[in-house]
């Protein structure tokens, strides 16, 4: 569109220019270029014109007011100053907004053709025109100076001293003289006469009667309508119009083309689309990461924001209101309390700020900081964020859901002298069997705490156990370097059956094993049979079906663990040596496996293809061994005070650890029916929990603490050593180092 | 000030009935009591009425429940309106038990049972012990082992006595001490053995005709066995007879085992029934009716049994081992049982299971429970032993337990009743006696 305008003018006000173009048919840039050329020479011969007639005009003034100004007064050192003015006054330059109006009422016809004399001052190049007035003072009233001797100062600093004012009458009579005194006036700031030129008279003039001030500006000039007159019915442009008007153009379906792919690939978007997505304003915070540790240093270290101060309130003001101020009572509180304890600094006022004296502690503040800096962790410590702290808790039924479990102490059993080492309870929960160090072994009603048998073994009774063979009722115990077998029957038929089970075979076939293992004799003080082993005796374990037994002789070395044949009255020793010091064993109580505990692993043997099945890790100083009814879990507890449960199908690390005693494990027991499991401890307590096997194999067992029995006193850092339950009722029997022997029950 | 006394001045306008004799009977008018009275004042108010020359302690029943608080506060507890006439029933309140006399023995005493003014004691020694007054009349060792439960036949069977033995045997004994007279510086003799279990026997019942009793064994099964009179009569009659038979061929006696405690003239009999339900030790037996036994167990269950047709009629199901059962006298239905707990379990078997009036607890005892025993023809009274040291005696309808008898120094192992004395014996060796008027 403006490539047209312009040929419109270029083709009406250089007519001649573009008739001598050479071609016709020409590009339209070179068009334009040559359309601006001419225009820009237009220009510059009006401004040529206009200058020329305005710097004749001003010579000819200036060469009268010289004239003029020789002639009168002689004042050859203010010619200059005279002919700068009326140019400052001609120019109406600067002045207007420097000076009062309200001082120079001449201003005014001045500012009225500043139109003009402007439109000069930007014709004339002359810096010299626009030199500034000579008085500084600026808009500072002059009545100011009314007193002084000088009205303000020059550029120099230098003060512009008042003139001597004629007296009256010598000014009257200057002015008689004078010609000029008619068209003179005081230009009060700068301090000088000024004569008005006959020129400026008349721009006066002109100004009065609402002319134009200057002369020769018409305004009702005679109007040519150069553009739009004329309606053209002809091109201007002989050329016909390229192709290309008429084709798509390349380069701008080229760009529609980048535009539209850039559209699709979401490079650039509708402002549709940027109002859809844009429909909150784009506002943020602006210190919202200053917590946050975003940026990390190159050497690993995260940037540690300092600790926001609070903002300083009322009483931290110089000046604060009086009931921010403290009385004299909270002041001495303040002063006695000690520097933590300060809830802050002391409320002072002062009347002003000036008043307020250095901050007194600059450098115990500034000593801290460094001293916080120095000492300053480089290491953050991550806190694991949990915002529901009981979702870490596993979920664990209620023990009071989970009962029958033992909670109370029931009954004592009171008759041994020494710790009672250990305790068993035969099959039928009658009968209850306890060892001591006494070197006795008692038979308990369990019912009424009845002793209604004791056997006095020689030595320290280690281990009982009942041999659960039915319809046999035999005691066993591991005291000294024997194993005993004692009869316990309590009918005649059954003591008749016991006692016939226990009587010596013949010598013949004892004397025929080569390596006499152990020695198979009549007990010398009742009935019964003593196996004399070679080794002091620790242990002794039944298999389920009360036919052989095992026994065990931690320092026995290769012969640690001997098997015996009740019926056969035979030993066989099972393993040829043992790795480590054998402390346990037990019989599976449905498979060929037998369990051999050494102080770290708990090795599980296959005793029909006789081969190690499994080796679990136990931790260090395994000390008792139970086996789970089913058979495929077992419990060991250890002298580092922990009791682990081992899942047979599962790793040969524990599947639960548990540490709840603070003294080292003496005995662990399963219950037969209930889904219970203890552990007596050095610590005097009993820990009682329920463990319950699931049927099906997905199901891990629940294992769940629930009660803690306390009964037995500690003597000499030995407390409880031993525990079981009754075959049927959920209670438990523990031995204690205080010769007791107790009974939990439920309640 | 004011308003408590207006609050003491509450009267209760009451009736007092009984069922005691005419001489004890009040006029039936409707009198004001003041509400704050207790059992004390209503007696003296009856004493009063009644104008006897010695005054008599009252109990007093209002709805079945013997008052033991305030009246204002009982009829509150139990929320009975005190606007309409409240009827008082009134019975002679028990009067403390009297300690009788005490009775050292040279083992614990596990079982007594009382004929007349004979206390009949067995013991952990294995001895039966028959005393008169504190005289003792006969010491005989019957068992190998400890003797555990005693119970004396009725009067019409003969001096006869039951002893129950862990050595897992029932012996019939024949005790001429009981019958007085001039035999009765004989020594008991043991004229049958029961034999067929296999674990220790853990109590024994007679029947209420003395025909038949019931034993419960470790072995967890009730057998009956025949006995009384003729059992006696037939073992004497076999005793004349036996050194032919010893001689002629094999017996089914078995001289060997508990032979030598157990009089070889003692006869074997086989039991007549077996009654087998319990999964663990039968621990105790009662045989109130001919037709009804009664047996709890260490499996937490109280069961009734048919005694014809051996049938297990009824079951409760508890929650702890059951060491002792009585069953109610006269037709009685209830059964009272105690054991490794500290409350006395009364179970209605008339009410189904599982409802709530089919068990009542009397709770008192802090330790197990080891006897019961029902008074012999007060439905209401019950006496309990316990290892708490304590025999207490219930009526069944406070909650509160009527007297706490304390004397023995250690477990109390068995009581029962005689007409007008209960007995216990214990672990501390003694058999005591108080004598109490129900």
């Amino acid at each position: 569109m403006g490539k047209r305008d312009l040929h419109g003018n270029a083709a009406s006000k250089d007519k001649d220019e573009v008739e001598s173009a050479p071609s016709p048919t020409f590009e339209a840039e070179d068009l334009d270029v040559s359309s601006s050329d001419s225009e820009d020479e237009l220009a510059a011969d009006e401004e040529g014109g206009e200058s020329e007639s305005e710097e004749s005009a001003a010579g000819l003034e200036n060469e009268e007011d010289d004239t003029d100004v020789a002639g009168s007064e002689g004042l050859e050192s203010s010619d200059d100053e005279i002919d700068r003015a009326v140019l400052d006054l001609v120019q109406g330059k600067n002045d207007d907004e420097s000076q009062p109006p309200e001082h120079h009422p001449d201003r005014q016809d001045r500012t009225a053709d500043a139109g003009t004399s402007q439109q000069a001052a930007e014709e004339s190049d002359s810096s010299d025109d626009e030199r500034p007035n000579r008085n500084t003072v600026g808009r500072v009233p002059l009545e100011w100076y009314r007193h002084e001797d000088h009205i303000g100062y020059d550029l120099d600093a230098n003060k512009i001293m008042t003139k001597k004012k004629d007296d009256r009458l010598e000014a009257l009579l200057a002015r008689n003289d004078s010609g000029k005194a008619l068209r003179t006036i005081y230009d009060e700031y700068n301090d000088e006469e000024i004569v008005l030129s006959r020129q400026e008279l008349e721009l006066v003039q002109r100004i009065r009667e609402g002319k134009f001030p200057h002369v020769e500006v018409n305004p009702y000039e005679p109007e040519v309508d150069w553009f739009s007159r004329d309606k053209e019915i002809h091109s201007l442009w002989q050329a016909p119009e390229p192709k290309r008007r008429f084709m798509p153009s390349k380069w701008e379906e080229k760009k529609i083309v980048k535009l539209v792919r850039a559209l699709r690939k979401g490079w650039i978007k509708t402002t549709a689309e940027r109002m859809a997505t844009q429909q909150e304003p784009e506002a943020y915070l602006l210190w919202e990461d200053d917590g946050l540790i975003s940026s990390k240093t190159p050497h690993g270290l995260s940037y540690l924001p300092p600790t926001k101060t609070p903002l300083p309130g009322h009483a931290e003001s110089y000046n604060p209101p009086k009931e921010y101020l403290p009385t004299e009572e909270e002041r001495r509180g303040w002063e006695q309390a000690e520097e933590e304890d300060r809830a802050g600094p002391l409320a002072r006022a002062f009347t002003s700020l000036r008043q307020v004296p250095a901050y007194d502690r600059f450098i115990n503040e500034r000593f801290e900081r460094c001293l916080d800096l120095y000492l300053c962790p480089r290491t953050r410590k991550k806190r694991a964020f949990v915002s529901d702290a009981k979702s870490l808790v596993p979920q664990l039924p209620k023990p009071r859901d989970l009962q029958p479990f033992p909670t109370a102490l029931a009954m004592r059993y009171l008759g041994h002298t020494a710790p009672v080492r250990s305790v068993a309870v035969d099959a039928s929960g009658q009968w209850l069997l306890s060892g001591s160090d006494d070197g006795s072994v008692r038979l308990w009603e369990v019912a009424t705490a009845r002793c209604t048998r004791t056997w006095h073994l020689a030595a320290r009774v280690h281990c009982v156990a009942w041999c659960p063979a039915a319809g046999l009722r035999i005691a066993s115990a591991a005291a000294g370097n024997s194993v005993f077998l004692l009869p316990a029957g309590s009918g005649a038929e059954q003591e008749a059956a016991s006692v016939q089970a226990l009587r010596p075979a013949s010598a013949a076939k004892s004397a025929g094993a080569k390596v006499a293992l152990c020695k198979w004799q009549r007990w010398a003080e009742g009935d019964g049979l003593e196996l004399v082993h070679q080794h002091s005796v620790k242990h002794v374990t039944w298999h389920a079906r009360g036919e052989y037994f095992a026994s065990v002789a931690p320092t026995g070395n290769t012969q640690a663990v001997l098997v015996h044949q009740l019926s056969k009255q035979a030993t066989q020793n099972p393993f040829r040596k043992n790795r480590g010091r054998v402390v346990r064993t037990a019989f599976h109580p449905s498979k060929p496996f037998f369990f051999v505990a050494t102080q770290n692993h708990v090795r599980i043997y296959n005793l029909a293809k006789q081969a190690l099945a499994k080796k679990l890790l136990a931790g260090s100083g395994v000390a008792c061994l139970a086996v789970h009814p089913s058979g495929d879990h077992i419990i060991v507890g250890s002298e580092d005070k922990r009791l682990a449960w081992f899942d047979m199908d599962l790793s040969t690390k524990p599947y639960r650890s548990l540490r709840y005693h603070s003294q080292a494990l003496r005995g662990v027991a399963f219950h037969s029916r209930h889904p219970l499991f203890a552990s007596a401890s050095d610590d005097g307590a009993v820990n009682v929990f329920h463990g319950m096997v699931y049927q099906d194999l997905l199901t891990n067992p629940l294992i769940v603490p629930v009660k803690i029995l306390r009964g037995h006193d500690i003597v000499q850092h030995e407390g409880v050593l031993d525990c079981a339950f009754h075959p049927s009722q959920p209670w438990l029997f523990t031995a204690g180092a205080d010769s007791t022997v107790c009974l939990f029950t439920n309640q | 000030m004011a308003a408590e006394e207006v609050v003491d001045d509450t009267q209760i306008t009451c009736r007092f009935i009984t069922k005691l004799p005419q001489e004890y009977r009040v006029p039936g008018a409707s009198v004001a009591v003041p509400s704050k009275l207790t059992r004390y004042g209503l007696s003296q108010i009856i004493n009063h009425l009644l104008g006897l020359d010695s005054p008599k302690p009252f109990d007093f029943l209002v709805n079945g429940e013997l008052v033991r608080q305030s009246l204002e506060k009982f009829l509150l507890a139990k929320s009975i309106s005190a606007e309409s006439v409240l009827d008082i029933e009134y019975v002679f309140a028990v009067e403390p038990p009297k300690a009788k006399q005490q009775q050292p023995h040279d083992d614990w005493v596990s079982g007594v049972a009382v004929r007349a003014d004979f206390i009949i004691s067995g013991c952990y020694d294995g001895v039966l012990r028959c005393f008169q007054g504190s005289e003792e009349r006969s010491s005989t060792r019957l068992h190998s082992g400890p003797i555990k439960a005693v119970a004396v036949l009725p009067e019409d069977q003969g001096p006869l006595v039951l002893t129950a033995g862990q050595d897992h045997t029932v012996q019939l004994v024949h005790v001429p001490a009981l019958d007085g007279g001039a035999n009765s510086l004989q020594d008991a003799t043991a004229v049958a053995v029961y034999r067929d279990h296999t674990d220790a026997v853990a109590s024994v019942a007679p029947s209420p005709q003395g025909t038949l009793f019931v034993s419960s064994s470790w072995d967890s099964t009730l057998r009956v066995w025949p006995t009384g009179a003729s059992v006696a009569q037939a073992a004497r009659d076999a005793a004349a007879s036996e050194p032919e038979a010893a001689r002629t061929a094999g017996t089914k006696r078995r001289k060997d085992g508990a032979g030598e405690a157990a009089p070889s003239a003692a006869q074997e009999h086989r039991c007549r029934l077996e009654l087998s339900g319990h999964s663990q030790c039968a621990s105790s037996v009662a045989w109130p009716m001919a037709d009804n036994i009664v047996s709890g167990s260490w499996d937490h269950s109280v069961r009734r049994w048919d005694a014809e047709s051996a049938v297990n009629v009824d079951t409760f199901n508890g929650s702890k081992a059951v060491y002792c059962v009585a069953a109610a006298p006269d037709g009685g239905a209830l059964v009272a049982f105690g054991g490794a707990e500290r409350a006395l379990h009364v179970w209605d078997p008339r009410t189904p299971v599982g409802q709530e009036t089919s068990q009542k607890l009397y709770a008192s005892h802090t330790d197990w429970i080891s006897a019961v025993a029902w008074h012999p023809t007060s439905a209401h009274h019950v006496a309990t032993a316990s290892y708490d040291k304590t025999v207490k005696l219930w009526d069944l309808r406070t909650p509160v337990p009527l007297h706490t008898l304390q004397g023995h120094t250690d477990k109390v192992l068995c009581v029962t009743w005689a007409r007008n004395d209960l007995v216990s014996g214990g672990a501390d060796c003694t058999v005591r006696s108080y004598s109490v008027a129900v």
